[in-house]
């Protein structure tokens, strides 16, 4: 009944919005088009022939049958702006003069230096989904410009390849590097996952830029056994996966942050068995304590995610 | 006659890809280049030098032994200036093993796109596991007919004749496919459908026993038989200034095992009775643990954006969903005997409502300053019913009367959160900015000892390029969590009768020690301190240096998590001599120390509730244990193109190594012994180079090796019948040293 009430509700709501809104495309400057060199890619060409330049002619941005694409409006000025003064050959400070957007890449150098400008250039024309909450992330908050991780002129932009892409996030992400290369994590050295399997690096609606709403969220599109609801709920389980697991990774099996028992024994203190101690006295040659070792509290509780077992108040069925 | 076979090959690949040229909707066929496509397309072997789970959990490289090599990276070419958009292309890795990835896009740029998808992702977790059940990992498992029973994993006389090997691992299979449609200017509608298919087992530690103190079980091999289907749907305005999307997300989960079976290979409680399988417990002497239940999530996400003036930006997102599960409720015990009553429903309802909305703005009111705002709305209400559940402790004991310990009331948590944030950025000079930051969050919860936490976070970040070849940035930031009174029995009195809770003194209606402080949302201070420097004093060389420390201080919590310290430093070194080589470094040390307190509180101590004075017991007293973390990470690695186009190298190493060292303290009353640490030592190197040797053909070679070794005490040493009450799988510890050679053939499309 719900479905019915609720959530079409939202959906007609969103329609409704959705088609008030008229259409309000960019137009072109003219007054900015007046300056362009107007040469065509061909002029630039004469010049940039070499690759890594000239990589772009096979990427998608060099496709005039695309109405959309910089080919298909001013060339390479589209991207790199207005460049008459460049096209002919004017001197600037003994040099020929820049064209006004080069987009150095700026991996660890970005440091309280102003990108914006860099950044609106590729804006103008990529108000995609997936770019919406741009501004006011946290990427475009630290002034990541869009060449800090991707190479536009490459044919194969490697950070939207799902075997490469951490190497860029690695360049700053140092601690999450250190951590995905511990014994126990996701499979995102091997390639199997990347980065923006979980995260949108261009801001996501959710904590840490993820792509969903919310962690767990995020952790239910892989894992949808253990969404629920269960009847027996196991309350740290559906407040926040991330309140006993480490995501990229850690030194304990299952990507715990701790070993069990002691994970446990932060919230478990009840009598008898889990008020216990445990320590080498459990170990060889001192003893083999059923609650410390294998699977330790998991020898029993095995439904720590929750269990829909009538009797499974425990967690043990 | 090598050249002779690869023009061939060559000429069959063109062949097929031309086929597939015309089998694609959308006339890709008009190509305007000469060739149609480029790309590659490899084959090749390589060699696996050890069997090892934990080598190939994820990469398909677990058994020893030849495996085949295949990829295939397809486009089509076009010319910028030509008439069509059309496109297609198709790239396929790991062809040769159980991690095959395979998928194929076309349509036109511009106005349409599709793609299809298929995947494996494999996870092999255990090979040298080993269980006496007939039938494991099945949903029906029993012992063998000559089964002994016994009080203890010792007695079992025929536990290791009955033993057989079992691997645990599991396996994904996902295929889907997608359509999106830009159907008029900035309009777009998009679909992607996708099926997923997971297989296996998994180990599921599964027991009996009528409380705590004699519990006697086995980690069984338990099914894994898994579907998911994946349906999103969105329709999308993407203008100049204004973005809005509407979309919607499905997710049906479906688990053909509802429950999981099994024989109890100890006597019956009271120990005594000479095992024969079907008459301990009264009646069936049969375990049953639920499975996963099936259950759906929708969700209906509204995104939007839109630019107010040159400088200014407002974001919402706003999603709705609801999750349900109603998975027909097994009964209180599979030994009829021992079920007195029936349940008061015969399926959850279990239904959870989510309210996102996350709204913000960034604006420029200056070229010095930035500021940013959200305001962040998350509900999760848990509409699941509750009623009073009458417990058949784990199939040992007859279900619980009405009003007993053993009558509970389930609790269906939901929370509420707000969230607001505000950051500012003030620009000193044109590379030195400061940033400002305050949040707020506010969380009500339910069932839980603190129904509201407050938490204040204020931080400041000095970021600088000093010069052009040094730059760096620090930030320091403090939260400070308080909640409500905490109220530690308040899970005991939500989750038990009402009328039995009356039966009892208020001194024993607690379940935890009202000392403890559970630390997701016990009051918290929280320090961090982070900077970075980037030092480039050449241009080819550039060194960076992170730091990062951090803690936790649970201030009011007597029991439970006390502190956490987080710290660790990394440096990293990258050089370029030429265009052509790229070298890198890096290490990082890191420190994770967290600090517990508890109190040991044996059976004779249990009321009048937690009373300490005087000590309840010759063993009861307050203890604390603090794990230590301590992992070292080292990498190296280089990139060499040696000639131009005609060969490649590259070689990375990383070693990463771990040391857990746990050290448990307490009062004298409690007994306690020092705990082996916890290590392990991961050793990874790859080479691999490639090299052109004709215009269409490149060799490629690549060498891999990793060594991993963990030495846990809770895993080595450990076989099936080393716990007293628990028959374990006797997985053992890991320890192997994996090569992998591999040999291929490149073929390339220019």
């Amino acid at each position: 009944m719900h479905f019915f009430t609720d959530g079409f509700a939202l959906l007609g709501i969103g329609l409704a919005l959705i088609i008030a809104i008229p259409c309000t495309a960019s137009a072109a400057d003219d007054t900015q088009a007046a300056t362009y060199a107007d040469v065509g890619v061909e002029g630039c060409l004469t010049c940039h022939n070499t690759p890594p330049v000239s990589g772009i002619l096979k990427t998608p941005h060099a496709r005039k049958a695309d109405h959309r694409t910089p080919f298909a409006q001013y060339g390479c000025e589209s991207c790199h702006g207005p460049s008459r003064e460049h096209m002919t050959g004017k001197q600037v400070d003994s040099k020929r003069a820049s064209p006004k957007f080069t987009f150095a890449h700026r991996s660890s150098n970005h440091a309280g230096t102003d990108v914006s400008a860099d950044n609106e250039v590729c804006l103008a024309c990529h108000t995609e989904q997936n770019t919406q909450n741009w501004h006011g992330s946290q990427h475009q908050f630290a002034d990541l410009s869009c060449a800090s991780c991707h190479t536009v002129h490459s044919p194969k932009d490697s950070v939207t390849d799902k075997s490469s892409q951490a190497e860029t996030c690695y360049s700053c992400h140092t601690e999450q590097r250190a951590q995905l290369h511990r014994p126990f994590g996701h499979p995102l050295t091997e390639g199997i996952i990347s980065c923006s399997d979980c995260h949108n690096p261009h801001g996501g609606p959710g904590p840490a830029m993820l792509s969903d709403t919310t962690v767990n969220a995020s952790c239910y599109r892989c894992h949808a056994e253990k969404r629920g609801p269960f009847l027996w709920e196991h309350q740290p389980v559906r407040e926040d996966c991330m309140n006993c697991h480490e995501p990229h990774g850690t030194t304990q099996p299952g990507m715990l942050k701790v070993r069990a028992p002691f994970l446990c024994n932060m919230c478990h203190s009840e009598n008898f068995h889990p008020s216990t101690l445990r320590s080498g006295t459990g170990v060889s040659p001192a003893g083999a304590s059923d609650n410390l070792l294998g699977r330790s509290c998991s020898n029993c509780h095995s439904q720590v995610h929750g269990s829909n077992h009538p009797s499974g108040t425990g967690l043990t069925r | 006659m090598i050249c002779l076979i690869a023009q061939r090959f060559i000429r069959d690949i063109r062949r097929a890809c031309l086929l597939l040229c015309f089998l694609v909707p959308v006339n890709a066929t008009a190509q305007q280049s000469p060739s149609a496509f480029s790309g590659e397309v490899t084959i090749g072997l390589g060699y696996v030098s050890e069997d090892a789970f934990k080598f190939g959990e994820y990469n398909g490289l677990q058994d020893d032994g030849l495996f085949a090599i295949g990829g295939i990276d397809l486009a089509s070419t076009f010319a910028y200036d030509g008439a069509s958009a059309n496109y297609w292309s198709i790239r396929g890795e790991n062809l040769g093993l159980e991690t095959r990835d395979i998928e194929a896009r076309f349509g036109q740029q511009g106005t349409a796109d599709g793609f299809f998808r298929y995947r494996q992702i494999q996870h092999y977790r255990i090979n040298s596991a080993r269980n006496p059940f007939i039938g494991a990992g099945s949903a029906d498992q029993t012992l063998p007919a000559d089964w002994v029973g016994s009080n203890t994993t010792g007695g079992l006389r025929n536990l290791f004749a009955s033993l057989n090997k079992r691997e645990i691992k599991t396996e994904r299979e996902q295929f889907g496919g997608g359509l999106s449609w830009l159907f008029a200017k900035n309009w777009s509608i998009s679909g992607n459908y996708q099926h997923e298919k997971k297989d296996g087992v998994e180990p599921m530690g599964a027991i009996f026993g009528t409380n705590g103190g004699n519990p006697r079980g086995a980690v069984l091999v338990a099914p894994i038989d898994y579907t998911n289907d994946t349906l999103d749907l969105s329709l999308a305005y993407a203008g100049h200034k204004t973005q809005l999307a509407l979309a919607y997300h499905l997710s049906l989960f479906n688990n053909d095992d509802e429950a999981l079976t099994w024989d109890n290979p100890f006597l019956r409680l009271p120990f005594g009775n000479t095992w024969a399988r079907g008459t301990d417990f009264a009646a069936g002497a049969r375990g049953q643990i639920a499975r996963a239940p099936d259950n759906q999530s929708h969700q209906v996400v509204f995104t939007g954006g839109h630019r107010i003036g040159q400088s200014t930006r407002v974001t919402a997102n706003v999603a709705y969903g609801w999750m349900t599960q109603n998975e027909t409720f097994l009964p209180a015990s599979i030994n009829p005997n021992l079920v007195t009553t029936g349940l008061q429903r015969n399926s959850l309802e279990g239904r959870i409502e989510t309210t996102y909305v996350n709204v913000g703005f960034s604006t420029r009111p200056s070229r010095k300053f930035d500021i940013r705002g959200h305001y962040i709305y998350d509900d999760q209400d848990n509409e699941t019913p509750r009623n009073i559940y009458q417990l058949a402790v784990n199939d040992s004991a007859a279900q619980g009367g009405l009003v007993s310990s053993n009558a509970r009331i389930n609790t269906p948590y939901s929370s509420t959160s707000h969230r607001a944030s505000i950051d500012a950025n003030y620009r000193i000079r044109p590379t030195t900015k400061l940033t400002f930051g305050y949040d707020f969050a506010h969380r009500d919860r339910d069932f839980t000892e603190v129904r509201t936490t407050d938490e204040h976070t204020g931080r400041v970040k000095l970021w600088s390029s000093l010069a052009s070849w040094i730059n760096g940035w620090m930030e320091y930031s403090h939260a400070e969590r308080d909640g409500s009174q905490y109220v530690s029995n308040h899970p005991f009195l939500s989750g038990h009768n009402p009328s039995y809770i009356a039966t009892l003194s208020p001194q024993q209606r607690f379940i935890n020690d009202p000392l403890l402080r559970k630390f997701n949302y016990a009051d918290r201070d929280r320090d961090t301190f982070s900077a970075t420097v980037n030092v480039a004093p050449t241009d080819k060389v550039t060194f960076s240096i992170n730091g990062k420390y951090g803690q936790d201080d649970y201030k009011q919590a007597r029991l439970g998590l006390q502190e956490r310290d987080d710290a660790s430093v990394t440096l990293d070194v990258a050089y370029t001599p030429h265009k052509r080589l790229t070298t890198y470094a890096f290490v990082t040390h890191e420190r994770l120390i967290y600090e517990q307190d508890g109190y040991q509180r044996a059976a004779v101590g249990l009321f009048p509730g937690f009373n300490r004075t005087p000590s309840p017991c010759a063993s009861c007293g307050f203890w604390n244990v603090e794990t230590d973390d301590e992992i070292n990470t080292f990498g190296i690695g280089s990139k060499w193109s040696a000639i131009d186009d005609k060969l490649k190298m590259k070689f990375d190493y990383t070693f990463s190594r771990s040391v857990t060292d746990t050290t448990p303290s307490a009062e004298p009353n409690v007994t306690f012994l020092p705990l082996p640490e916890i290590r392990s030592r991961l050793h990874n190197l790859s080479l691999s180079g490639e090299y052109q040797f004709a215009d269409n053909l490149a060799l490629k070679l690549r060498y891999m090796y990793e060594r991993l070794e963990i030495n846990n005490f809770a895993e080595d040493g450990v076989g099936p019948d080393t716990l007293a009450n628990i028959i374990s799988l006797g997985d053992g510890s890991i320890d192997y040293a994996a090569h992998v050679i591999g040999v291929s053939l490149a073929f390339t499309f220019r």
